[in-house]
């Protein structure tokens, strides 16, 4: 094989696993938008709390002498998913819940102050710097060869992705099957209906932003252990580029957001081997903009008909 | 009990309180090459904790106080402020005229910056008050009002003066080449490509060294001139410096003062120019629009039109505030204009009530002008910021001072 | 159906369907300059859906919507309204926060001088088109028996006088045919006799011509030239009230409703 085809490929395993991550996120923001038609503008620093808290659940864990490799993980991504979780959770009661009803802007604006407060929170309490973490997973594979190219495949990365996978499988049976799915279906084609025939629509809001927020913490646990760098700004752009995810697979339906993700995974490997590593981030920006302007619905959403 | 599931309710908040603070502020990740450890900080979370199930514990009461607050808010001073009001205005006018000139230079400057912020804080507040168009990405034209009079400077030699105008329509064209497509986009998709806009123009400026001298900026900007005079001690150009023309000895403390009364003069000239907007068809076509797109339209406003001069001036203020501050600076580089300068903006607005002019100027002055007094108070501006806009959300979506609306009079006999 | 050479309003055909619901088929009608004519059925009927094809609010999925001979089916609705059709909210749709004046100021927005500079400046032009503009308003004011809540948030006015600001603000926009959307809706028995000769008179006074949906039937029998029944969105009947109230097809669409 060539070596361009190797270095082609090897771009489709890199947009994979940060696709992956996008998709994760980005469907905290589809399932919160698809049920309150709110943009949770503070999701991307709840991914950024999940990669801090991964990170101290691991620190603790070394501290008090766990070391073996899958307990540590396992007990990592349940603490993690936890108290990310919770303060999801938190997040909806103090700043949303309070606001049903209102102006579309008033929770939109609501949510930038969540944002901005979380930030500066962690960065307050854990310092501005980066904190950078040994890789607990290291190695991979390496296929082919061509003038000196190789394909690298991290062990992480095939983590990551079947993670990744195990998740969405979850997600896609709990809302299909579960009566808290169908319940939360309901609320979110017709919230008012949904509350006339008895069920709890708040409850399913909160368990919609704790199914988001374990999601994001699943990410960022994964992030944590992929780059192992972490500071208290990553939750930002990442939120962004989740979100332009959501929009461009069609905000408001889940497997939307995780061809979303996917899809902007791979724009965004492609354009930084091939275009230049600065402009991976224009070029991400401008996917969104053009999806909103060309195709608002995205590529699997549902038109909204404005009622007259 | 009420009492009773009070307490329960607070213990409750207290229990999430310690959850969630324990892992982020209870702990301290040391990082070190090779080990990573943890330090306990455990009276943080305490704090945390107390404070937590006391605020829960009272939280009826601090609302009921809020709501009282509000009503005297609302009509208390602004009885008084009505009667007086072209007096009030007069003098504060004159005051604001006058204090550079006895107080110290840090402070002076000071303000200076926070006049910045007041011209942008109006700017955006035709764009969010009065129309309704959240713009997340308003810092984008602050960039590129600041840029065009740096580069007009830098390559061509125009002056300040031709510039200011000139960085004002150069972003009106900017708001009117990205609202044109944009501005049907629903308002929260509209704020979120905004803010998509703004970093790709930060990040342009940030990646095309060759034009914008890349994260090194553009250093070494004429300053603004009164009439050609020069505010140094030895003139660039060979001609007069305004000490020599005005046979003054030379101080530093001029140029501050001149840069000053600039930023208030361009204060007032935009308060004079909103306030005539507001006024004008526009600026009432503008308000209904905000509360009823539908209606509008089956009056025959075409939103896009209505939308798109609201925009498209909004940002033009943004423009006007970038060209002064690349003249006060001297140096511009494109980490002057981040998404924190949009959220600042923004929160301005916010606080000062979305609508009301009076509101954001105090909330401008406020914002700049706190974390310059109290130092220590700088590191945790941000976090109240974040906190006082989730709060103005819940307690009171219009703002601190409530938009005074100007009542066409008629007579009612 | 009556088709007329010189018809202010004619509508062809006009079909609209939601996804696989039809909730209008093939509707004909054409309208004379000064009539008033009432669209009646029952709920859901598709009503609603019709001033919204007219007014562009939505797009009619087939036929044709002419005004004064000029085809306004593909229109935008401000373009529509501009054309002289402007239209009521069968909830009604004031601009809440602002004042009755203010409401009346903005629907002559297109009237108004909106050169930038001509209102900066505060030139002559300017003001002496915000004059004329104050007066139109300060007109339809005391028309409605609006005048001493002129200066009041209309979202505070009372249920009848928001109806009646809501009819103001579109004659304000001097328009030619007038759609109210359940006008009486919610008016007591009192305030509906008076919406009867208010009705009457902007046709007469104004030359203004009116498309009203109304449930009330007493009124509709009353002030209305012709009637146009719509049921399960197809149109089943057309004539003066004194017909339409003999119409079988409708009397039994109506069946179990009291309203003859
Ligand atoms: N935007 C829309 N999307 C889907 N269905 C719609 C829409 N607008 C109206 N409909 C449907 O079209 C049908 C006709 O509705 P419409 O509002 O025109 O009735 P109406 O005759 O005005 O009734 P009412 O007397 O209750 O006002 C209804 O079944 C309604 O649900
Ligand atoms: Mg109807």
């Amino acid at each position: 094989m060539s070596q361009f085809i190797l270095e082609f490929i090897q771009q489709i395993i890199n947009g994979l696993t940060l696709g992956s991550i996008y998709a994760l996120i980005a469907i905290g923001y589809t399932m919160v938008y698809g049920i309150i038609g709110m943009i949770n503008f503070a999701h991307g620093e709840i991914y950024m709390i999940g990669a801090y808290i991964s990170i101290v659940v691991i620190a603790a864990l070394a501290m008090i002498g766990i070391t073996a490799l899958p307990v540590v993980l396992l007990l990592t991504l349940l603490m993690t998913i936890i108290i990310t979780s919770l303060y999801g959770w938190s997040v909806e009661r103090i700043a949303y819940r309070p606001l049903r009803g209102r102006h579309r802007l008033v929770p939109l604006i609501s949510a930038i102050g969540m944002s901005i407060f979380l930030q500066n929170y962690v960065q307050i309490a854990q310092g501005a710097r980066d904190i950078a973490m040994q890789p607990l997973i290291s190695g991979g594979w390496r296929f082919g060869d061509a003038g000196g190219f190789q394909i690298y495949v991290s062990y992480m990365q095939v983590i990551i992705a079947l993670v990744t996978l195990a998740f969405m499988i979850l997600l896609s049976l709990f809302i299909l099957k579960s009566r808290v799915g169908k319940a939360s279906r309901a609320v979110a084609q017709d919230r008012e209906m949904a509350n006339l025939l008895g069920i709890d629509t708040d409850q399913i809001i909160s368990i919609t932003f704790v199914i988001g927020a374990a999601l994001a913490a699943v990410a960022g646990l994964l992030v944590g252990l992929y780059y192992g760098i972490v500071n208290a700004y990553i939750g930002f752009i990442v939120g962004l580029k989740a979100f332009t995810a959501a929009v461009l697979g069609g905000i408001g339906s889940i497997p939307g957001a995780m061809l979303g993700g996917v899809l902007l995974g791979l724009v965004e490997s492609f354009s930084s081997a091939y275009l230049s590593t600065e402009y991976k981030d224009v070029v991400a920006f401008s996917v969104l903009i053009l999806v909103l302007l060309f195709r608002p619905t995205g590529l699997m959403g549902k038109p909204e008909v404005e009622k007259v | 009990m009420i009492v009773r599931q009070q307490i329960i309710a607070a213990l409750m908040a207290a229990l999430v309180t310690l959850v969630l603070a324990i892992p982020i502020v209870g702990v301290h990740i040391i990082s070190e090459p090779g080990v990573i450890a943890l330090s306990w900080d455990g009276w943080k979370v305490m704090v945390a904790v107390v404070v937590v199930f006391i605020v829960q514990l009272l939280k009826s009461y601090f609302i009921k106080s809020a709501v009282i607050f509000n009503y005297k808010a609302k009509f208390a001073p602004g009885l008084l402020i009505e009667k007086n009001r072209k007096l009030i205005i007069s003098l504060v006018i004159l005051f604001a005229i006058v204090w550079p000139f006895y107080a110290s230079r840090g402070d002076v400057d000071i303000v200076t910056l926070a006049f910045i912020y007041v011209m942008m804080g109006l700017g955006l507040n035709i764009v969010v008050g009065f129309a309704g168009l959240l713009d997340l990405g308003y810092v984008a034209f602050y960039a590129v009002g600041a840029y065009s009079y740096a580069l007009l400077s830098q390559y061509f030699g125009i002056s300040f003066w031709i510039c200011l105008p000139i960085s004002g329509a150069i972003a009106a064209l900017f708001g009117y080449l990205l609202g044109f497509p944009v501005l049907r986009l629903r308002g929260d998709y509209l704020a979120i490509v905004t803010l998509g806009f703004g970093e790709i123009i930060r990040l342009l400026l940030n990646n095309m060294d060759s034009l914008t001298g890349g994260p090194d900026g553009i250093g070494n900007i004429a300053k603004p001139t009164l009439f050609g005079l020069q505010f140094e001690r030895q003139s660039s150009d060979g001609g007069l410096t305004f000490h020599q023309f005005f046979g003054l000895p030379y101080s530093s403390g001029d140029k501050t003062i001149f840069l000053y009364l600039l930023a208030l003069l361009l204060v007032l000239l935009s308060l004079l120019v909103i306030n005539r907007l507001i006024r004008m068809p526009v600026g009432r076509a503008w308000e209904a629009l905000r509360e009823d797109e539908i209606a509008c339209r089956s009056l025959g406003l075409n939103p896009m039109h209505i939308k798109l001069s609201a925009f498209t001036l909004g940002v033009s203020f943004a423009g006007f505030a970038g060209c002064f501050f690349a003249a006060r600076q001297g140096f511009i580089n494109p980490e002057s204009f981040t998404f924190i300068e949009s959220a600042i903006v923004l929160a301005i607005v916010v606080l000062g009530g979305m609508g009301s002019q009076l509101g954001i100027i105090l909330a401008a002055l406020a914002m700049t002008i706190l974390p310059e007094i109290a130092r220590e108070f700088d590191q945790y501006r941000m976090l109240l910021f974040g906190m006082v806009m989730v709060l103005m959300m819940i307690w009171r979506p219009q703002g601190l001072l409530p938009s005074q609306r100007h009542i066409i009079k008629i007579e009612t006999s | 159906m009556t088709t007329n050479a010189v018809a202010l309003l004619s509508v062809e055909n006009v079909g609209m369907q939601f996804g696989g619901l039809t909730a209008l088929e093939a509707v004909s009608f054409s309208l004379n300059e000064k009539k008033i004519v009432a669209v009646i059925g029952p709920n859901g009927a598709g009503k609603t859906t019709l001033f919204n094809c007219l007014s562009g609010f939505y797009q009619p999925t087939t036929g044709r919507v002419m005004l004064d001979g000029r085809a306004i089916d593909k229109l935008p609705s401000h373009e529509i309204a501009r054309a002289g059709l402007v239209r009521t909210f069968q909830n009604i749709r004031l601009f809440k926060q602002m004042t009755v004046m203010e409401n009346l100021l903005v629907a002559q927005f297109t009237r108004s001088d909106n050169r930038l500079w001509a209102g900066l400046l505060n030139n002559r032009h300017y003001r002496e088109k915000e004059e004329t503009v104050k007066r139109e308003a300060i007109y339809w004011l005391e028309r409605m028996e609006l005048t001493p809540f002129a200066n009041r948030e209309a979202g505070n006015l009372a249920y009848g006088q928001q109806r009646r600001l809501e009819i103001a603000r579109c004659m304000a926009t001097a328009p030619r045919l007038l759609l109210l959307d359940e006008p009486a809706a919610g008016l007591n028995p009192n305030e509906t006799v008076a919406l009867c000769q208010l009705i009457s008179d902007l046709r007469n006074d104004h030359g203004v011509t009116i498309l009203l949906i109304e449930h009330d039937m007493s009124l509709v029998m009353e002030i209305s030239e012709e009637i146009l029944v719509l049921d399960r969105g197809r149109p089943i009947a057309w004539g003066v009230p004194a017909a339409i109230r003999e119409d079988r097809a409708v009397i039994s669409a109506y069946l179990g409703e009291e309203c003859l």
